[in-house]
């Protein structure tokens, strides 16, 4: 067994300052995502220590009881404060807090040994919670920077005289990492993977997910039209349908209490039959996670990816919540007949609150007493919204009444949720049943990735009307409106509400367009990352391993393979750091390091603390019959490599050649 | 001729053929992960659960990385020792309860530094070392590419006579401190420990010269008498300094012998006392005394006699005679 002969060694300042730096690179980013408290007093504790460390402040524990007491108290509030903030103290949010402040606490106490390492392994905790909360690539090259920091901190503290400058401990850091690298690699594309998890996630677990809801108030789509986050990622097969025909089709609303649109429980999951016309459109959907039960899909999907169904209204819906990225393929057809539709069903679609919306009932029952085809009152609806001054606008004026009487007859600024939800009121007054579809509307292309991007920002509500003959139609009141919103998209629509170039970069149409293709760039790159790094589940694993021929593979035989792989490549780095190191010898030494093997042969060895001409004068002492040659090869020797005269390089080595120690003491 | 140690290497090279060394002993490297070490062991499988039950594939990338970097820092600890060449010098002499230092050559013939590693006397193994007067602290050395350093281990001498270097242990737990590579190391080498110059006893009486008969053959130290070249072992008082200062060679100043104190320092003098040990101790603090006063000394005990005579290589001469003396001739 390994005797332990060191004793503990305490913690030295330039040590403590590289573990403080690695501990606080840890917490600063689940730090800014938590009540701005916990950070700060994360980073208090820790200047606390350095402060101690460096400025002689007194620390809790010894003759400063009073601090103990402080520290002890400072932890409880702390645990307080969390219980306050989280209204818990398990599930991820909280747990991270208290790792974050567990950290802080740690460098504050840290003295010897074991105190370094379990600091260190909390930050290592630390840094895995963090990717619980963020994945991206920017997280990784940061986490990945703040692990060379502590190896640093490691290594600062295992350097024990303080001999190595910090350039070689960092190097000696980096060097881990990058040999690290490729075995993480091969571990990580061939570590069996297996589905689901062990056991419970905390409820917490996905939360803070912005996107369409299946709840519609005024401002509730609105608020995503700033969100230059993306939604999904679409790869079409052959060429993408026409922006105006590009409907994603998320959550049917039908039931309206007044002010919001909910979606009602879905009463028959049998899925009506699809006429469709002309030729399908095949296309992969890569969803960013939404934690919500619905898939988008473009109007009208005909067959449901796997684990999912599409329920009555022709809604794609998921049994589980969507809480990780998801890929699925479709084939939608852009032609279609929605023709069937039971009673109840149509009966829903003309619900509508009590004593709401009076003076809209109104115009609706006029409508009715003009014109009896329902076509005639789609067609007049949607004439009122072109011809009267009515506003597609980003930032409608406060409805603080009845919010559609106030928005058909008096405000007439609006949003498409307005429109959407004004239409559909109006057209359930007028005895014809509608419902309120929410989803996307249009894509952005970018060339460099060759796919597809459906923002956060297209987010969009229309109308389904139902026609007798023809079954549900779709109508979209704020094309009437604002035509170039369907056509264009909202950058078309409302260019000066989307701010995705910077101030300083848009002036310019140079500037403008490098930044779209720099952020096409990043895109495409977030997207291969999303794709083979994030996604990399039982499934890719699984596709990947074909590639290479090897089909339904079991779980013995993959991890059979890993443990060769990685065996060959700890043999490669084996072999690379144990490659010979030939100190740089010029040729006189080189020359010289023969003679003295000779030398040794004869028994006569050169001791580490003698120079050549010490060794020569040792020889010549001791072995009478040796000096001449001896003494003329380190004079040789001396004048070649010291005295610069490499002409006597060839006599040198000549000398060298004849010189046979052994037979001259023999003789 | 010195023994040489090299510690086991990967790919055993023949790169010492240059290396003039000739009786070269390969000692095996041992590796196992510290205290730390197993302790991060655990808290990556913990990683890979929470990777695995979170399905994370970040989590999973983290945790495969610090394993990777767990495997190379074992390559990293054990080439921290391997290839390196150990071999010992003698010892100086010590006395009694002083602490001898044993120096080692750690010899890196390779172009990587070796960083943090310590030497140890092998084995301290009871807990409470600190307590124990025998324990030293652990000699730190590193070393930079192709440079070799001497490391002396202290050894407590606490016993006269001859003093062997026990199983030392070389180890090291650079860069990561995460595993601990060692080595024992057996050196065949001695080191001379003179007897505790101790005892009260009043010097035996001098002899003068000329009762010995040896007239102005022996040197002296009242009157001088001229120069004389310089021979190793002179003593140091007797130098001619200001000839020094005048740049000539080292002399020594010839002293005649009338007056001067010969001293033959023998076994009968300290037979008064019971132990033995406290004879030679006796008989050490006399020696060290006459050498000092710059006398002239001889030493008599069963089993040696050497004639009187001064300096530093006489002294130690005499000193060695009493480190090596056997017990049995006592009787």
């Amino acid at each position: 067994m390994a005797m332990r002969a060191e004793t503990p060694r305490p913690l030295d300042k330039i040590s403590l300052c590289w573990l403080a730096a690695g501990i606080t690179l840890a917490i600063l980013p689940h730090g800014l995502r938590m009540p701005i408290w916990i950070l700060l007093l994360a980073l208090t504790l820790i200047l606390w220590r350095l402060g101690a460390s460096l400025k002689g402040w007194p620390l809790p524990g010894g003759k400063y009881y009073s601090l103990r007491l402080l520290q002890v108290f400072i932890m409880i509030c702390a645990g307080i404060g969390v219980y306050i903030s989280f209204h818990t103290l398990v599930g991820r949010e909280a747990g991270s807090a208290l790792l974050v402040l567990l950290a802080g606490f740690k460098i504050l106490e840290t003295r010897n040994e074991r105190d370094i390492y379990i600091a260190t392994f909390l930050g290592f905790f630390v840094i895995v919670t963090n990717f619980f909360a963020s994945e991206t690539i920017v997280t990784a090259v940061y986490m990945l920077f703040t692990l060379a920091v502590m190896f640093t901190a490691l290594i600062t503290y295992n350097d024990q005289s303080r001999t190595l400058p910090a350039q070689a401990r960092i190097k000696t850091a980096t060097v881990l990492i990058l040999q690290a690298l490729p075995v993480m690699i091969v571990l990580f594309l061939l570590f069996p993977r297996i589905n689901g998890p062990l056991w419970g996630m905390p409820q917490d677990a996905f939360t803070g997910m912005m996107g369409i809801d299946d709840q519609m108030e005024p401002g509730s789509i609105s608020r995503l039209i700033h969100s230059n986050n993306v939604a999904f990622r679409v790869e079409f097969e052959e060429t993408p349908p026409e922006k105006s025909r590009l409907y994603w089709r998320g959550p049917v609303l039908w039931y309206n209490d007044g002010r919001k649109w909910s979606r009602e429980r879905v009463i028959n999951s049998e899925t009506p039959p699809l006429q469709t016309t002309g030729s399908p459109v095949k296309y992969t959907i890569t969803l960013e996670p939404t934690n919500q039960r619905w898939l988008f899909a473009l109007e009208m999907p005909n067959q449901p990816p796997d684990d999912a169904y599409i329920a009555n209204d022709f809604q794609l819906r998921t049994t589980n919540p969507v809480n990780k990225r998801i890929r699925y393929t479709l084939s939608s057809y852009p032609e279609y007949e929605l023709g069937r539709s039971n009673i109840y069903e149509l009966q829903r679609a003309l619900q509508f609150p009590d004593n709401f919306h009076p003076k809209t009932m109104a115009l609706a029952k006029t409508w009715v007493n003009e014109a009896s085809r329902p076509e005639d009152i789609v067609d007049r609806a949607l004439r009122m919204f072109n011809e009267q001054n009515f506003y597609y606008t980003l930032t409608p004026p406060m409805l603080p009444g009845d919010h559609v009487d106030d928005f058909l007859f008096d405000t007439r600024q609006g949003f498409c949720e307005h429109y959407a939800s004004a239409f559909v009121v109006l057209m359930r007054a007028a005895g014809i049943p509608a419902r309120i579809i929410a989803g996307y509307q249009g894509i952005s292309f970018n060339p460099v990735g060759n796919y597809h991007i459906v923002y956060q920002r297209d987010a969009h509500a229309w109308a389904e009307v139902w026609l007798d003959g023809r079954g549900w139609v779709r109508v979209d009141p704020t094309s009437a409106v604002a035509p170039e919103r369907v056509q264009q998209g909202i950058g078309g629509a409302l260019p000066e509400a989307i701010i995705d170039v910077p101030a300083m970069f848009g002036q310019i149409k140079l500037s403008r367009d490098m930044w779209h293709n720099l952020r096409n760039t990043w895109d495409a790159m977030n997207n291969q990352w999303n794709q083979w790094v994030i996604s990399y589940g039982p499934d890719r694993q699984a596709l990947f391993l074909k590639k290479f021929g090897m089909k339904d593979i079991n779980l013995q035989l993959l991890t059979i393979i890993l443990v060769i792989i990685v065996a060959i490549m700890f043999a490669a780095i084996t072999l690379w750091m144990f490659r010979q190191y030939q100190p740089a010898r010029d040729r006189a030494r080189i020359l010289y390091d023969r003679f003295c093997h000779k030398l040794a042969l004869a028994g006569i060895q050169r001791m580490p603390y003698e120079g050549p001409v010490d060794f020569a004068k040792r020889i010549s002492t001791r072995y009478q019959r040796l000096a001449v040659a001896v003494n003329r090869v380190t004079g040789l020797y001396v004048s070649v490599r010291y005295g610069s005269k490499t002409e006597r390089l060839p006599e040198l080595e000549k000398e060298i050649r004849v010189f046979q120690p052994g037979k001259i003491l023999q003789s | 001729m010195t023994e040489c140690i090299v510690l086991e290497r990967l790919l055993s090279p023949a790169q010492y053929d240059h290396a003039n060394i000739s009786n070269l002993k390969r000692q095996r490297i041992y590796i196992l992960p510290t205290r730390p070490g197993f302790l991060l062991c655990f808290a990556l499988f913990t990683m890979l659960l929470g990777a695995i039950n979170y399905n994370n594939s970040m989590a999973y990338v983290l945790t495969f990385l610090l394993g990777s970097v767990y495997m190379v820092c074992i390559l990293h600890t054990y080439r921290n020792l391997a290839g390196l060449i150990i071999k010992s010098t003698p010892p100086k002499p010590v006395f009694t309860g002083e602490t001898a230092a044993f120096p080692l050559i750690i010899d890196n013939r390779n172009g990587q530094m070796r960083s943090a590693l310590q030497l140890v006397l092998h084995p301290p193994g009871n807990k409470n070392r600190h307590l124990d007067h025998h324990y030293h602290e652990p000699v730190v050395i590193n070393l930079q590419a192709n440079q070799w350093q001497q490391a002396k281990i202290p050894v407590r001498a606490s016993k006269r006579g001859l003093l062997p270097l026990e199983r030392v242990m070389i180890s090291t737990c650079f860069p990561l401190g995460l595993f601990r590579a060692w080595s024992n190391i057996q050196l065949n080498e001695k080191c001379l420990v003179y007897p505790k110059p101790e005892g009260a006893g009043q010097f035996p009486e001098p002899v003068s010269a000329q009762e010995q008969g040896l007239e102005g053959t022996r040197p002296g130290t009242n009157d001088f008498d001229g120069f004389r070249q310089y021979h190793p072992g002179d003593s140091i008082r007797n130098i001619a300094w200001k000839a020094v200062a005048r740049e000539q060679p080292l002399l020594i100043k010839r002293f005649s012998g009338e007056g001067s104190h010969t001293l033959m320092l023998t076994w009968d003098d300290v037979i008064h006392l019971q132990d033995i040990e406290l004879r030679l101790s006796q008989l050490c603090r006399w020696i060290l005394l006459a050498e000092n006063q710059g006398w002239i000394y001889g030493l008599e005990i069963p089993g040696f006699k050497t004639e009187p005579s001064q300096g530093t290589l006489h002294r130690n001469h005499c000193l060695e005679a009493l480190a090596r003396f056997d017990n049995g001739h006592a009787g």
